[in-house]
């Protein structure tokens, strides 16, 4: 009885079952990995309808579930890492999705030394920040619906990156927008904060329509959307179609991740509460793209120009982002300046290819660490500074939050390159790797590598003045501030991810461990041929670093630092407006935008809308007619049936007998 | 010699249950007639009778066993082997048709128990329960006669439940329903006649043998092809196909509420079933004759009840109106056949079209009950009266849109969306282009009316109401409502049952 077997329980009886040949051992570890997913999405559905009764507890529950997430996370990191190198790739079927007709797509999770990696990254920085949350949103009315938030944005960060094909990753794609949405938009009470959420979200749309046109193409091309059948068959497409889809897929990297030319919502998605900042807009979310590039390599390999215009938009934002970050005086804008910049790393890596995919992901994980740390320190000195965001009214906080200040400091020391932190390991080989771009040969590496080595520079000044202008140099604070460090639940996620930030890297760059992990999914690949020695590169990085940081040092600690702004050379007033983007988007996409909606608005009102109304009058007058037809007499009623015998049988002696 | 033939009493069984109820309703009302007290028990063994046809249906098909029952035997006739034939069969079709209108009987059934079944529980239960019998046998009936026999069976008893109102205007609607069942009973007898008279057969699998042969003579098929339309004319009341609906809004609007949902859900399948067991399993060889006739009939059906519907005001008059359009949507698919080979998929997705129009009518219907019983107008409610019910009634005015959509095939409502897509799938393979693009237009007209009837759910409420009243949902009439959401619910999150209801195998 097919109407019997089609029942939800039977097909995950059918169906329920770990693909692979070793599904003995590591087993409950694969077949449970939904939970990860299930979880946080549990409690975020118990909080948002618990309603106001959850009060008391939920944000003790919204705390709860993602270290439980972490620790399934963790035990498939170890069960994953238990099989032997070829068997690392393995996928869990779930459910079948939507079979109609010759399209069927499951519902299955991957699960590869990629998405796991990303998995624990999400599930451990996530449920750190949760725990910071609980203090930071203390005072906040609305704490049980943030926490819900982020359930929900942790549960569709988790799909996005175990997702088994195009479209359920979409689901989780779209899951995380949602959850930007609402949570840069948290305190929409304000119309700014508001805006920013919408901003955020019409760009993130703009790239989004890039990833389904991707995916349409792809189900054109392949017939399939699930990450194996495309990849299987995206050697034997033509380089057009792949180029195509490549440049789509980057279209939604692009917004996703704050890549040029859709980076301006990042520094408005500031608006968010600073724990969403951390782990949303800092550590997982917008490192999407990165993955999303990754992940689909096969498809960039086969198109070259494709990976080429990775390149290129990761080299221009990562000098785009430090720019900005050079010129800002709001504490959260140089950091989302500085997201948007590290970013630009990881796409410059993630386009190189298979030589660059385990650096641009060994960066997202050090700056996942480092980076959310930062912006955790970020918030602790909001809070302490009754929630100004004025670098300029900081200054020598170093003697009142102690923590914050040494925290801070591993976070700063990682990201400009410090050796032996955790940014040294991952960005000093991206611009290795960025040197010998192209084979080595033309004019690629010479570009792209001293786009990276100019990047390291300013990112060690922006750092540094945000560090200096911080926590050194005179005292300029306003007279009703009372700094004071933060209470425990704040200070410790801080310290955690500060240790990561000074020992990540060297745990799992010079080791080997993490590029022998990501071996399988970057595969054998050709010698590198830098056009510099690697300790050349190394070298002049250092240089670079530690001019931007004295310079900064100079200019922030040493000599006064004017409470307002100076009017600066073209440049820096440039740079604080963002580089006009907005200015630009306004122009080039806005105006027309409008014309062209008022240009459609008079067609609609003078042409459609007469055939619309004339048609509504001829379909409103038919039925009118069609209504006297019932008289309430029933001999009129049997004479219809009747007439209508005649005309039905009629009707048939005509056309076929 | 003549045997009597053998019966196989569990294939049977959801014939049987239900008139077994009928008989026990029967017993306590002799042994203790006007007992109060014993309303319960009337109700109780009414609900029990339909639980069992629904566990006897479920039962046969988790058995999965191909059963048919009273067979005359096969031999060796003039042109050769004759193979059995049976009277009653056991199959998919049978059984997805028993289980639509034994579900759909129960909720109606529990939405009548203490509204108008309540003055008269006896008749009520006892004519409900044999129009249910009549279906679940029309659903397997496989020869001529007792397909006309089972159709009458499902649809006296309906004429006596519309009259059970006992005004002037129950029995207004009463007589309209009865006189345009004896004349298409007439017709329906007429072409029955007709068909055994061209082929000298009984049982369908023989006429369909019949008339497939290589050198059938024209007047024949002549003789054949006008007892098709006969039938189909005399079927196409049961279905409130146009011409032949137009006793469809007066008799919804003068039924109890309840009653016009039985006519809507059960008669609806009892009129699909007479249709597909007579057109699909008697005379897929004339399929290339009544597919374009059905196709017509179909197209001019939702078109007609699209366009009234358009222009109702009252609740129950446009959803009766409506109903008369989703007939046109049910028979769709089966216009698309045009050689006995595409016969199959037409019906499978007129089938699955039932279940997810049945599904949706029953959520409608049920909110419209709870609606008119709140309401000073009761059942002459307009669809004024529903403006911002979800404010006072969200789980109620969630259930309504949800149905709404279904029936609109409108997201979220993706098994309406789904059974729409899966109706005009066969029109377009098989290329019949005019009527698929018809039914695209209506798909729009249908929207049309359907979301205003959402958006007022919605919307602020008016100035000149007066204080609402809370409602109060009986336990039975709750159970329906929950009953019929989760089936929307469930179907829409798992299209495939809609979309994929039969397989290909027709018996």
């Amino acid at each position: 009885m097919n109407l019997l077997a089609t029942t939800p329980a039977a097909l995950l009886a059918q169906d329920g079952t770990v693909a692979g040949s070793a599904a003995a051992s590591g087993a409950i570890q694969e077949t449970g990995s939904w939970l990860l997913i299930a979880l946080p999405l549990l409690g975020a559905a118990l909080l948002l309808l618990g309603g106001r009764r959850t009060n008391r507890w939920g944000h003790w529950l919204g705390v709860l579930t993602p270290w439980a997430s972490f620790a399934l996370a963790a035990a498939l990191l170890v069960s994953l890492a238990g099989y032997p190198e070829g068997e690392r790739s393995r996928t869990l079927h779930l459910f079948g999705w939507m079979p109609a007709g010759q399209f069927r797509l499951d519902a299955g999770l991957l699960i590869d030394p990629l998405s796991v990696a990303f998995a624990v990254l999400v599930t451990f920085v996530g449920a750190l920040i949760h725990v910071y949350a609980v203090a930071y949103m203390a005072a906040d009315r609305d704490r049980r619906r943030f926490f819900a938030y982020l359930n929900f944005f942790v549960a569709s960060m988790l799909l996005l990156v175990l997702a088994d094909s195009y479209l359920l990753m979409y689901v989780g794609w779209e899951g995380v927008g949602l959850a930007s949405y609402l949570l840069i938009g948290f305190w929409n009470h304000n119309p700014d904060y508001a805006a920013a959420a919408k901003k955020a979200f019409v760009v993130n749309r703009v790239g989004d329509a890039g990833l389904t046109v991707a995916m349409m193409m792809m189900f054109a091309t392949f017939g399939t959307v699930s990450f194996a059948g495309v990849f299987a068959a995206a050697g034997s497409a033509g380089e057009g179609v792949l180029t195509a889809i490549g440049l789509m897929l980057l279209l939604g990297a692009c917004g996703k991740s704050a890549q040029f030319p859709l980076q301006s919502w990042l520094g408005d998605a500031m608006a968010g509460p600073t724990p969403v900042s951390a782990l949303i807009h800092a550590a997982t979310m917008v490192t999407a793209g990165v993955y999303l590039v990754v992940r689909s390599g096969p498809i960039f390999e086969a198109a070259p120009t494709a990976q080429l215009v990775v390149v290129a938009v990761g080299a221009i934002t990562l000098l785009f982002g430090a720019i900005v970050g050079c010129a800002k005086d709001d504490i959260k804008k140089v950091l989302a300046a500085s997201t948007m910049s590290q970013i630009g790393y990881m796409m410059l890596a993630a386009g190189l290819g298979p030589v660059g995919y385990a650096f641009a992901i060994l960066h997202l994980l050090t700056h996942g660490f480092f980076k959310a740390g930062m912006f955790l320190g970020a918030g602790s000195v909001m809070h302490g500074m009754g929630d100004s965001v004025e670098l300029r009214s900081y200054g020598g906080l170093n003697a009142v939050m102690k923590v914050t200040w040494v925290t801070f400091a591993c976070g700063w020391l990682a990201i400009i390159g410090f050796p032996g932190f955790s940014g040294f390991w991952s960005k000093d080989r991206i611009i290795e790797a960025a040197f010998s771009a192209d084979g080595g040969q033309g004019w690629q590496p010479w570009v792209f590598g001293g786009a990276a080595l100019l990047g390291a520079g300013l990112t060690a000044f922006y750092m540094s003045r945000l560090f200096f202008m911080t926590f050194h140099g005179t005292r300029r604070w306003p007279e009703d501030a009372h700094p004071h460090e933060a209470p425990r639940l704040m200070t410790i996620p801080m310290v955690v991810l500060a240790l990561g930030s000074v020992g990540l890297g060297a745990a799992l760059g010079p080791t080997g461990l993490f590029t022998d992990w990501m071996s399988p999914l970057a595969g054998e690949h050709a010698e590198e041929h830098p056009v510099l020695p690697a300790w050349a590169v190394t070298t002049l990085t250092l240089l670079l670093v530690v001019a931007g940081a004295v310079l900064a040092h100079r200019r922030y600690a040493a000599s006064e630092v004017p409470a307002v702004a100076p009017t600066g050379t073209a440049l820096t007033r440039a740079a604080r407006r963002d580089l006009y983007q907005d200015a630009v988007n306004e122009a080039a996409l806005m105006r027309p935008g409008q014309y062209l909606t008022r240009l459609l608005v008079f067609v609609d009102n003078r042409g459609v809308d007469g055939v619309v109304r004339g048609l509504a009058a001829l379909v409103g007058g038919l039925g009118g007619r069609l209504k006297y037809w019932n008289t309430g007499y029933v001999r009129s009623y049997a004479a219809s049936v009747l007439v209508g015998v005649l005309a039905v049988s009629g009707g048939m002696l005509l056309f076929r007998i | 010699m003549t045997r009597v033939p053998s019966v196989d009493w569990v294939a049977l069984a959801p014939v049987v249950a239900p008139l077994l109820g009928v008989v026990l309703v029967l017993v306590v009302d002799a042994v203790a007639p006007r007992a109060a007290r014993l309303a319960r028990v009337h109700d109780a063994l009414a609900v029990a009778g339909l639980v069992a046809a629904g566990a006897a249906v479920t039962w046969l098909a988790v058995d999965g066993a191909a059963r048919s029952t009273v067979c005359v035997p096969g031999g060796d006739g003039e042109a050769g082997l004759v193979l059995p034939s049976c009277s009653y069969v056991v199959s998919d079709l049978t059984l997805t048709l028993q289980a639509i209108a034994v579900v759909g009987a129960l909720g109606c059934l529990l939405l009548a128990v203490d509204g108008p079944a309540a003055a008269d529980r006896t008749p009520h239960h006892v004519l409900l329960l044999s129009a249910v019998a009549g279906v679940a046998a029309l659903a397997g009936a496989r020869d001529l006669a007792t397909l006309v026999i089972a159709l009458e069976t499902a649809s006296l008893p309906a004429v006596g439940l519309v009259a059970l109102r006992r005004d002037a205007q129950g029995a207004q609607a009463g007589i309209t329903l009865l006189l345009t069942a004896v004349a298409s009973l007439g017709l329906l007898l007429l072409g029955v006649a007709l068909i055994h008279a061209a082929t000298g057969e009984l049982h369908l699998d023989r006429i369909a043998t019949a008339l497939s042969g290589p050198d059938l003579s024209g007047a024949v098929l002549a003789v054949a092809g006008l007892g098709t339309v006969l039938g189909v004319a005399g079927i196409g009341f049961k279905l409130s196909a146009v011409p032949f609906h137009l006793w469809t809004p007066d008799t919804y609007a003068g039924a109890p509420l309840p009653i016009a949902a039985f006519l809507a859900v059960v008669s609806k399948t009892a009129g699909l079933a007479a249709v597909v067991v007579l057109l699909a399993l008697g005379l897929p060889a004339l399929a290339g004759s009544w597919g374009l006739v059905v196709a017509v009939l179909a197209a001019v059906t939702v078109t007609v009840g699209n366009l009234v519907a358009l222009r109702q005001r009252v609740a129950v008059r446009l959803l009766a109106w409506s109903t008369v359009a989703q007939a046109g949507w049910v028979l769709l698919p089966l216009g698309a056949a045009v050689d006995a080979a595409s016969v199959p998929t037409a019906v499978a997705a007129s089938v699955g079209y039932l279940v997810a129009y049945a599904a949706a009518t029953l959520a409608v219907f049920t909110v419209v009950v709870l609606l008119a019983r709140h309401h000073p107008a009761g059942e002459e409610h307009t669809l004024a009266d529903y403006r911002g019910l979800a404010r006072r009634e969200p789980v109620a005015a969630a259930v309504l849109g949800f149905g709404l959509a279904c029936l609109a095939g409108l997201p979220p409502g993706v098994m309406g969306l789904v059974a729409k897509l899966v109706a005009v799938r066969p029109l377009v393979d098989n290329g019949v282009w005019v009527i698929a693009v018809i039914a695209a237009v209506n798909v729009v007209l249908g929207v049309l009316y359907y979301l205003r009837w959402g958006a007022l759910l919605v919307a602020a409420p008016g100035a000149g109401d007066g204080a609402p009243v809370t409602w109060r949902v009986r336990p039975a009439e709750g159970l329906v409502l929950g009953g019929a959401a989760a089936l929307c619910v469930a179907f829409s999150v798992l299209p495939q049952v809609v979309a994929g209801v039969l397989p290909g195998v027709l018996r």
